[in-house]
């Protein structure tokens, strides 16, 4: 009992320094006084232990009671973050394919056609305040969508005056809202043949009205046809090589 | 719905402050610690491909020894709570991989040395652990359940770091030396029954 009080005094600290050289020169000079402080070692040793794994046991209880819940699998910040990061990212997800689904995705030549014609050929520029020519009164029956008497009115000008580039382009166009697209093509063909003409874009027309008809061959006609119109650096060259790109 | 209160947590200075005092406080101290990042365990699982049960252990051997360091003062805030205590468990997953790649179990485990022993002489430690290692610790577990449950009560206590003075207010003893007293007749009572055998 002696010993271990000494023992005991030693390991928490109450002894000063001379009276600890002389517990170390206990432990080499007695072999009983070395089995006790082993002994006293151990047993701290194992207390600690059994502390630890009652400690383990209720934290296991703990552990399994509330493993299932999301503060034990992150805190709720992180979760929060974790959240916002993921809601950020789907944004930007969405942004990137709603991005390559207009401007990116290879579409087929005959929805490029279809699209183009539904955002840029539904309507024909009426000059404002000019005189109300036979002209003016047939892009008037196109923007209508009455394109049997717009086709009717263009053709009529065609045969009064067969060089009038812009009556022929026009009948192309009312052609291709018509689906004649072998007639359009026609009306295409001879509007790019007037000679002295500034700009035309008849080439590209005929490229557009050979992708919305979509028969064997048509597709690579065109893609010749808007290479030629990105080359040669004509009318809707922008449009060309979009064309080309997304094909 | 309430939010349960014993899953929230105290702010890191109050949490390290009270697991630097004994009784009650530390207690509750150490179950928060254990909570506030038993999320490592999926990170054990997830990150070091532990199993459930291995990187539990390993998160619950982390929170003991950053709880010891913390009580002996070792922690000293150069980082954040959280991250020294991700370095500990991140160590002890690396040395449970080595341990499981290397087929070393807990069975060839030996344990660690005490604090105490580290002032002692080469020679006197040299004694002293080769005295410790012989020891029939099964034995002595056993003698030491059969010793009474307030003797274990009293010397569990001292082994969880209460003194002589917090126990004697907790198991309403007249003073602390008589707890020290009593404390050491209890030691010798159980060294008397190991040594019989």
């Amino acid at each position: 009992m002696d010993n271990l009080d000494y023992i005991d005094d030693y390991f928490n600290g109450r002894l000063d320094d001379p009276q600890k050289a002389a517990f170390d020169q206990l432990i080499l000079s007695d072999p009983p006084f070395a089995e006790k402080v082993a002994f006293y070692v151990t047993t701290h040793q194992i207390l600690k232990q059994e502390l630890e794994e009652e400690k383990k046991e209720r934290w296991r209880e703990i552990f399994e009671q509330n493993k299932a819940t999301p503060a034990f699998n992150r805190p709720a910040g992180t979760v929060r973050k974790l959240w916002i990061s993921l809601a950020a990212a789907a944004a930007v997800l969405i942004v990137v394919i709603g991005l390559w689904w207009t401007l990116i995705r290879p579409v087929g030549p005959y929805q490029l056609a279809e699209n183009y014609i539904s955002q840029k050929l539904q309507k024909l520029p009426v000059k404002m305040g000019s005189r109300q020519d036979e002209i003016q009164k047939a892009r008037s029956s196109y923007n209508n969508a009455n394109f049997p008497e717009a086709l009717r009115q263009f053709e009529h000008i065609i045969s009064q005056s067969s060089d009038n580039e812009e009556a022929i382009r026009f009948a192309g166009l009312v052609c291709l809202r018509l689906k004649d697209y072998d007639k359009a093509l026609l009306y295409f063909q001879r509007s790019e043949n007037i000679p002295g003409l500034y700009a035309n874009p008849a080439k590209f027309y005929q490229a557009l009205t050979l992708m919305e008809r979509n028969g064997p061959g048509d597709a690579q006609k065109a893609k010749t046809l808007l290479q030629q119109v990105v080359d040669q650096d004509l009318e809707h060259k922008q449009e060309a090589r979009r064309f080309l790109d997304r094909w | 719905m309430r939010p349960d209160k014993s899953l929230i947590i105290s702010p890191d200075p109050e949490l390290i402050d009270h697991l630097k005092q004994n009784g009650t406080n530390r207690r509750k101290a150490e179950e928060q610690l254990f909570k506030k990042y038993v999320y490592f365990v999926r990170e054990g699982m997830s990150k070091y491909s532990l199993s459930e049960e291995d990187a539990f252990d390993v998160y619950s051997d982390t929170v003991l020894s950053a709880i010891e360091k913390i009580t002996n003062g070792l922690f000293q805030g150069r980082s954040s709570l959280k991250t020294w205590i991700y370095r500990i468990f991140h160590n002890k997953c690396v040395d449970q991989i080595r341990k499981l790649t290397t087929n070393k179990n807990k069975i060839n485990r030996t344990a660690p040395v005490s604090d105490a022993l580290l002032h002692l002489s080469d020679s006197a430690k040299s004694i002293v652990q080769q005295l410790v290692e012989r020891s029939d610790r099964d034995l002595l577990k056993t003698r030491l359940n059969e010793l009474g449950d307030n003797c274990r009560k009293l010397l569990m206590l001292f082994a969880d770091g209460y003194s002589d003075r917090e126990i004697s207010v907790s198991m309403d003893y007249k003073t602390p030396e008589v707890v020290k007293t009593s404390r050491l007749r209890c030691l010798e009572k159980l060294r008397q029954s190991y040594i019989l055998k």
